[in-house]
């Protein structure tokens, strides 16, 4: 399937996901801004295809899976690099998130290591690229077991109003 | 011996994945699982990427511990050896994609692995999203 992702249609993603709110507060460089991320998740598309040999389609979510959609096309999803969209992408795609190393320093560039484990079984690690992408953290969902204990596992949008 | 499922109902806040939720409650501990449309005859493993992304499940479907119990169940029903291995789910859409419930029918309540799995869909299906609505963009803006 052929990802082409223009202007067009990421104005229309983002309206379907919600986020039409967005392009307002982009105002006059609305253009340039989505012509920006439609060229960001080119690179995104470029990047797994590279990695896993199959090329996904964030644009064929909207229709097929909107609310998974509504998490993938979340702005901070969008500000992510490459490395950690594919990592997302993954976690839509059922895997599990196995370990997570955080290690933030006031004033440092913050380190995150994601460990996945896919429902083949497979383990992957994914590094966060840049400082945008700690901001995932936020979209993890959090399952609490056996009173204390904590399963970090499905990538989520905000609740909608 | 009784083997009609018990159904336990649980509330979908709004805005949450419900089909997701249910799909990693039981991906958690049943990592074997097959899933099957209640409107098809095809059995689908977990690594089947058309269960998390596309819309090849619908609002009502079944979960089998593992492929070789759903071969049971297709055979022979409810039976004494295969009552703890079966979930039957409904998602019963609600107005204006609100009050949304999800329906699990279960055939052995007192099972340990089961009364998990549910609990694990219970806490994830009533959550309103791990994510407050209000985040910053002025420094992605500047």
């Amino acid at each position: 399937m052929s990802v082409q992702t223009d202007r067009e249609q990421m104005h229309s993603a983002l309206e379907s996901c919600g986020y039409g709110w967005l392009i307002e507060y982009w105002g006059d460089h609305a253009d340039d801004r989505l012509d920006e991320s439609a060229r960001h998740l080119e690179r995104f598309v470029s990047e797994y295809k590279t990695q896993f040999g199959e090329q996904p389609d964030p644009l064929g979510l909207v229709d097929s899976s909107p609310l998974k959609a509504a998490a993938f096309f979340h702005p901070t999803t969008l500000a992510a690099s490459a490395p950690i969209q594919c990592a997302v992408w993954r976690i839509l795609l059922g895997a599990e998130v196995q370990e997570l190393d955080f290690h933030y320093e006031n004033g440092q560039p913050p380190k995150l290591t994601l460990q996945l484990k896919t429902p083949y079984g497979e383990m992957e690690q994914y590094q966060a690229m840049e400082p945008q992408d700690i901001k995932i953290l936020r979209h993890l969902g959090i399952t609490v077991v056996n009173g204390t204990g904590v399963v970090l596992d499905g990538y989520y949008a905000p609740a909608p109003k | 011996m009784d083997m009609s499922g018990v159904d336990r109902y649980f509330p979908i806040a709004y805005g949450v994945d419900a089909t997701d939720i249910v799909l990693r409650a039981c991906q958690r501990h049943w990592p074997e699982c097959v899933l099957r449309n209640a409107t098809d005859d095809e059995d689908r493993s977990l690594d089947d990427p058309d269960l998390w992304i596309g819309n090849s499940l619908g609002k009502e479907f079944f979960v089998y511990r593992c492929r070789r119990v759903a071969e049971c169940w297709h055979k022979q029903g409810a039976a004494e050896d295969n009552r703890d291995s079966m979930l039957h789910v409904m998602i019963a859409a609600g107005e204006n994609d609100r009050n949304r419930i999800c329906v699990v029918e279960i055939h052995d309540e007192a099972n340990n692995m089961i009364q998990k799995i549910l609990a694990a869909m219970e806490q994830g299906l009533n959550d309103a999203g791990t994510v407050p609505e209000i985040y910053l963009l002025a420094g992605e803006a500047a």
